[in-house]
């Protein structure tokens, strides 16, 4: 099965034409007619939910994951499309767990239900080796993981710590474990951003706040792997997240010393101003350094 | 009116991220600092939101190449911030009046300038500053209005289809299409691709005329299109199939909007917008889901008859082009 819609045809003007609209109307009305359907079961169901047996519920939500799981073995598809449906099955996966919390009354802690979930799905989370569903399976984790942290001084270190493991695993796990491919560049940029912005986030807190300063000690190393990677991979977002994240803390050591006088915000504007001038300027510098850079790797 | 010189359309989007995120601070400061000077005179404000505002034109008006634009974006982005602040700080307590100024000033601006990430900002901050008039005007005069039923809903309605011919007027060989945004399409799709999306959430949900309205403009597309690639015996029956599958998306506004906005979407590819109807679109399932106008069995009824005509569409499309 032809899945693919992302790239149809169009004449001169960037107008679509009889086969990109025959292309596009196809995968739409099958979505579309394929989606309201589902919707208009699952409302028949929300209407019908407290009529039905605790088993029936249940069910449905087996059978679906059953359903799911034998076509995606079973049917001829593309690769890509055999990694969304092992990503339908991951989220059918936690509806059963939820359906069960509400049948049985478990009274579990929400964490609870996202390590359950978590550990269910780990196996097709690693052999489907589908970044999207990584993201998803990040963000599980850290759902059950995060509210286990003590809540103590070393409280944003431990995050901290939390989130370098993961961007430790996929850079590096990737050469040693087998059927793990190497993650992509929107993937790793993703794990830099949410990490760096933990670490302007803690030292903003704590210049703002004055409190919890040893968890500064954390936030150098993830500035400097965020530095060593930027420069490493040409990433232009993470260059400029760099700039963002020293204005930011810039003016947090502002608002802490400041008196809010006019002297005071006089020389904020003055040196805001030259940093962002200076930022710009570098960005520039080194967007089109790289760009000159890839444009003649392409050409060689 | 025209601007040819899109030098900084090359800009990397990081670095916008970066001005837009400095100018703001510096906006702040500089409106801080005035603050602390002028107390509450605000004729100095309108003074000053006067001065911010034509120096931010003066600055706008250089023609340059990509580095001397970051500056001048530097520079103008932070004034037009600020004027318009001044502004509002001036007519605090005239808020539709306040209003409309700022859609002028803003309109004035972008005829005036020239650089061309300020002429975007200035021309999203104008389809923004639009449906807010209304609102500052029905709120400030809420009670002599709500004599009139739906006005709110009337005029969301208005803007978003409204918004949705600019929308269509930026579609190249298109019927509508204005030169106006020739060098602006991208922004202008965007700007009122997100405003229509969130103006048709303030639309009633039971107003079905409303949607019937979109879905109207979506069968009208659709014969277009039929007309165009279909002959023959299944040109009827085609017209049967999109008449029953637009109309079953008149039901709600909120999915009769994004649906003729996914459409308009892809016939010049912009997938950006497709996406945002999309999510529009998904939303509006969400909160047709939680509307009380209706039980929960009738609507089932009616997304899974939808989703069949969907389908047989589908296979018709499929048997048309075998």
């Amino acid at each position: 099965m032809d899945d693919s819609i992302a790239l149809p045809g169009s004449d001169k003007s960037g107008i679509a034409d009889a086969k990109a609209w025959t292309r596009f109307l196809q995968a739409f009305t099958l979505a579309l007619g394929s989606g309201l359907m589902l919707a208009g079961i699952i409302f028949f169901f929300a209407y019908n939910w407290e009529l039905m047996h605790r088993f029936v519920k249940m069910g449905i939500a087996v059978a679906l994951i059953l359903a799911v799981f034998a076509v995606s073995m079973t049917v001829k598809m593309s690769d890509f499309t055999r990694k969304i449906m092992v990503f339908v099955l991951c989220v059918l996966v936690g509806v059963f767990w939820a359906i069960f919390g509400q049948v049985y009354q478990t009274k579990a802690d929400s964490y609870v239900f996202f390590l359950t979930w978590v550990f269910c799905i780990l196996a097709w989370v690693y052999i489907a080796d589908f970044y999207p569903l990584w993201t998803f399976f990040i963000a599980l984790v850290s759902f059950g993981v995060i509210p286990l942290f003590p809540d103590n001084d070393w409280y944003l270190t431990l995050l901290m710590l939390y989130g370098a493991a993961w961007i430790a695993f996929f850079v590096f796990a990737s050469k040693v474990l087998p059927h793990l491919s190497a993650p992509p560049s929107w993937f790793t940029s993703l794990l830099f951003s949410v990490e760096f912005g933990m670490a302007v986030f803690v030292a903003c807190f704590v210049i703002v706040s004055e409190d919890g300063a040893i968890n500064l000690l954390m936030v150098l190393p993830i500035t400097l792997a965020t530095i060593w990677y930027a420069l490493k991979q040409k990433n232009i977002w993470l260059y400029s997240m760099l700039f963002i994240g020293a204005l930011s803390v810039f003016e947090c050591v502002f608002v802490r010393c400041s008196e809010f006088e006019f002297g005071g915000l006089f020389l904020n504007l003055i040196l805001t101003s030259a940093a962002l001038a200076a930022s710009s300027y570098a960005i520039v510098e080194q967007y089109k350094k790289w760009k000159k850079e890839k444009s003649e790797t392409s050409t060689n | 009116m025209e601007n040819n010189n899109c030098k900084s359309g090359h800009l990397p989007w990081p670095l916008l991220v970066v001005v837009g995120f400095g100018g703001m601070i510096i906006a702040s400061s500089l409106v801080s600092l005035v603050a602390l000077v002028v107390q509450g005179h605000k004729p100095v404000y309108i003074v000053l939101a006067a001065i911010a505002l034509f120096l931010a034109i003066a600055v706008s008006q250089s023609d340059m190449d990509v580095r001397n634009d970051v500056s001048l974006l530097l520079v103008a982005f932070p004034l037009f911030i600020v004027g318009f602040a001044f502004g509002y700080i001036a007519g605090a307590n005239h808020m539709t009046l306040t209003l409309v100024l700022q859609l002028v000033a803003a309109v004035l601006s972008f005829a005036l300038s020239k650089n061309h990430s300020s002429r975007q900002l200035l021309i999203c901050y104008s389809l923004v500053l639009v449906p807010l008039i209304a609102f500052s005007y029905f709120d400030g005069f809420g009670s002599h209005h709500r004599a009139v039923p739906h006005i709110t809903d009337l005029w969301c309605f208005g803007v978003a289809l409204t918004y949705m011919g600019v929308f269509a007027a930026t579609i190249k060989n298109g019927r509508f299409y204005l030169a106006v945004f020739s060098d602006y399409e991208k922004t202008v799709r965007f700007a009122t691709a997100v405003i229509a999306s969130v103006l048709i959430s303030f639309v009633r949900h039971d107003s079905i005329v409303f949607a019937f309205f979109f879905a109207a403009i979506s069968f009208a597309f659709a014969c277009i299109l039929l007309r165009k690639y279909v002959a023959g015996d299944k040109l009827i029956a085609g017209y049967a199939l999109a008449l029953l599958c637009c109309a079953s998306t008149a039901m709600y506004p909120s999915m009769a909007l994004p649906f003729l906005g996914m459409l308009l979407s892809f016939w010049i590819f912009d997938y950006v917008c497709l996406a945002i109807f999309s999510i529009r679109f998904v939303c509006g399932v969400v909160m047709f889901y939680y509307d009380l106008d209706m039980l929960l069995i009738h609507k089932s009824y009616l997304l899974m008859a939808s989703g069949a005509l969907f389908l047989l569409m589908f296979y018709f499309i499929k048997r048309v082009t075998k």
